[in-house]
């Protein structure tokens, strides 16, 4: 029965020549080991074909870190005592596919990561809002039927919009020319005290 | 009401001061937060004379902010009025920004208190005496919200609401 080394690199494909026909040569595997050799070169088919060749791995500083931290993890982590007669316990499993996965599963989540961030239109530098005002998100609710509010930020104007469709049109002959130029005087009205204004009516 | 209260009522009427001079502590809640100010332009691919002749000219800056939006770019822009109402602490306000007439109203009122970087209201667009839009929105030092609203005389009005001038943050 091979080491657990060797029989990881054999599942991995990792043996060649020489290396490789020595472990043949004494080890025979069973058609458990072989599906799961078989299940491990689907997976990394299935990597390569979501990850292009062309595109450098996100984040290798960060990415990096997580792989070191998950390798000190499994060295922390003692291994279960090897039986060389009896077939690779569950452990031997936990050991090796389970890291595997994960690190699979982090490559894949970054890779996606940095295509959604590809998508998003970027603020310009110049002239920027405030962060907590170019994020926000409001709530619009408009009681009217037949009204339709489209809410969106405009870097290049600097403000939030929305536009309204539906909305009743003012009859032309209302006239606005005594509006110009005047300012209001404070027509305060409490909230808790008052809802709306008499004149008001919903 | 207060014994202090009656109290100062009560020597205010002795005294024949006028009761305002007398009275109890100033509310808290009208504590000025902030200004706001809501502007109403006209904008049109027509002719803009159709806003009436005291429309007043839209600054360039202004104009050319707006036409930097596809969905609120117009050939013509006018300035139909404004209105500077204060924000205050703990109660609601109103703008009427084309007065005497209340075709437009814009109501409003602190959410919570402001930083010198963001004011955060509560906001109503009411017209024709009708609610038909109610949001929140963030507002910055020169960051306003742009309604692009109903039709009128061939184009559609543009209610802008903004800070206005220095806010008094306490």
């Amino acid at each position: 029965m091979p080491d657990e080394t060797h029989l990881a690199r054999w599942l991995d494909d990792d043996l060649d020549g020489t290396e490789l026909s020595a472990f043949e040569a004494t080890f025979h595997p069973d058609a458990t080991l072989l599906a799961r050799r078989q299940a491990l070169r689907e997976w990394r088919s299935t990597l390569t074909a979501a990850i292009p060749a062309a595109v450098e791995l996100p984040y290798p500083e960060f990415f990096n870190h997580r792989l070191a931290k998950a390798i000190r993890e499994i060295e922390l982590n003692p291994r279960q005592p090897h039986q060389p007669t009896s077939p690779p316990s569950p452990a031997f499993w936990r050991v090796w596919w389970m890291p595997a996965t994960a690190v699979a599963g982090m490559v894949l989540a970054f890779w996606a990561g940095t295509q959604t961030v590809r998508g998003t239109r970027m603020v310009p530098f110049a002239n920027p809002a405030p962060a907590p005002v170019a994020l926000h998100r409001p709530t619009v609710y408009i009681p009217e039927h037949g009204v339709d509010a489209e809410y969106f930020t405009s870097p290049d104007a600097d403000a939030a919009v929305i536009v309204l469709e539906g909305v009743e049109p003012i009859p032309d002959s209302l006239d606005f020319s005594e509006s110009v130029g005047e300012i209001a005087t404070d027509n305060m009205t409490a909230a808790t005290e008052s809802p709306e204004p008499t004149e008001v009516t919903q | 009401m207060t014994r202090r209260a009656g109290l100062a009522m009560l020597a205010a009427s002795l005294c024949g001061l006028p009761m305002h001079l007398a009275s109890a502590p100033e509310d808290p809640g009208k504590t000025v937060i902030g200004k706001v100010t809501v502007t109403v332009y006209y904008a049109t691919e027509g002719d803009a004379a159709t806003a009436g002749a005291k429309a007043t000219v839209v600054a360039k800056a202004m104009e050319q902010r707006l036409r930097n939006t596809e969905k609120l770019r117009f050939k013509q822009y006018r300035l139909l009025g404004d209105d500077t109402q204060p924000l205050f602490r703990s109660y609601e306000n109103w703008a009427r920004p084309l007065k005497p007439s209340e075709e437009v109203l814009v109501k409003f009122e602190a959410r919570n208190h402001p930083t010198p970087q963001v004011t955060h209201i509560d906001l109503e667009l009411w017209l024709s005496h009708k609610k038909i839009l109610k949001t929140d929105v963030l507002l910055g030092g020169d960051h306003p919200l742009f309604v692009l609203g109903p039709e009128w005389r061939g184009g559609r009005l543009i209610i802008a609401v903004s800070l206005a001038g220095e806010k008094n943050v306490r």
